[in-house]
């Protein structure tokens, strides 16, 4: 079953943003966390704000999610990755929103690594909290976001990894 | 090639056997035969041993083509037990979709069975790619569905370590 972020969530609006350097969306994000005030109080937003992948609003214009990323490698498995971070405003984080986003940052995400290829960016990396995933912590394999278990970090995070569809390895 | 068909339906004309834990003396037999006759073990492998793991055969005319044995195992690294298959093929077979389907059905079956079994708690498929066949094959960081074996890793020799993880199962977190 594949279904789109634009039919799980019709009435919001999602744009991929990633090295666009879109001056609005990056003001925007700014907005967003200031009133949220769910940047760490180390993070500076002006850097932060530079590495939006995705923004998402709702029928208002209102910026109501984003997600940013990094691009780092992954020894393990010898590739490149990007590491996300998604933020949802409060009140929509029990609606649809917060995963239709993921689908299309996911999208979106692959298709610009294929377009760019000199990129070599082959999927995306996580490092994720068993305990705070519960039930799905123990899931090694999440089919919707292909997000794989690789490994253990010393700390006892678990590595995932969701590669990119028929990405090419260098040997 | 239609993938969403059971794999068997793939190759017709070839009898797909279910041989793990069967304990099927006859298979084992023809298994032993068929790796004398294509001088298919490696020097030291005790045939008789490599016989009690196997998984699925091939037959074809009433021969043996092709078989998967399996050896069950821990991967620290994932904290899971694993299934690792070695697949041997007759050489007149070899560029034929025979290999193609016969893995696809061991780990359709080896699935189900597992699932089954839950008490065995394996979690999926393992493989070191060490083939130089497999070249090309493995620069794909994670084959496509249904075989789904991403790479979570490298040995100390080189060699990948992949992973194809069951649906629906559950790790014990350590």
């Amino acid at each position: 079953m594949t279904i789109t972020a634009e039919e799980m969530a019709p009435d919001f609006d999602f744009r991929f943003v990633w090295q666009t350097d879109d001056a609005e969306a990056q003001a925007d994000a700014i907005g967003y966390w200031t009133r949220l005030g769910n940047l760490p109080h180390n993070a500076s937003a002006e850097e932060r704000a530079k590495e939006l992948v995705c923004t998402v609003r709702d029928g208002t214009g209102r910026l109501v999610g984003l997600v940013t990323g990094r691009m780092g490698l992954i020894d393990q498995v010898r590739a490149r990755l990007a590491f996300l971070r998604g933020s949802i405003e409060p009140e929509h984080r029990r609606g649809r929103v917060g995963f239709a986003l993921m689908l299309f940052t996911r999208a979106a995400m692959e298709r610009w690594s294929a377009e760019h290829p000199e990129e070599k960016l082959a999927g995306f990396g996580g490092f994720m909290e068993a305990e705070e995933l519960k039930e799905r912590g123990r899931q090694p394999y999440w089919p919707m976001t292909r997000f794989g278990l690789i490994g253990y970090l010393p700390d006892g995070r678990q590595i995932r990894v969701g590669w990119f569809r028929d990405f090419r390895l260098d040997i | 090639m239609n993938l969403d068909v059971p794999p068997e339906q793939l190759a017709p004309d070839v009898e797909f056997r279910w041989a793990w834990r069967q304990g099927d003396a006859a298979l084992e037999a023809e298994a032993i035969d068929f790796w004398a006759r294509n001088g298919l073990l490696r020097p030291g492998t005790d045939p008789v041993e490599r016989a009690r793991e196997l998984v699925v055969v091939a037959r074809k005319d009433g021969r043996t083509v092709g078989l998967i044995t399996g050896q069950v195992g821990r991967l620290d690294q994932v904290r899971a037990r694993l299934v690792f298959f070695r697949g041997s093929i007759d050489p007149d077979h070899r560029r034929s979709h025979i290999g193609f389907v016969l893995l696809l059905v061991a780990q359709r079956r080896f699935e189900e069975w597992a699932a089954a079994h839950p008490e065995e708690r394996i979690a999926g498929q393992g493989s070191f790619m060490e083939s130089r066949e497999l070249a090309e094959l493995a620069r794909i960081a994670c084959s496509s569905e249904p075989f789904r074996l991403g790479v979570v890793g490298f040995l100390p020799d080189g060699r990948q370590i992949r992973v194809h993880w069951f649906r629906d199962v559950h790790l014990d977190l350590e």
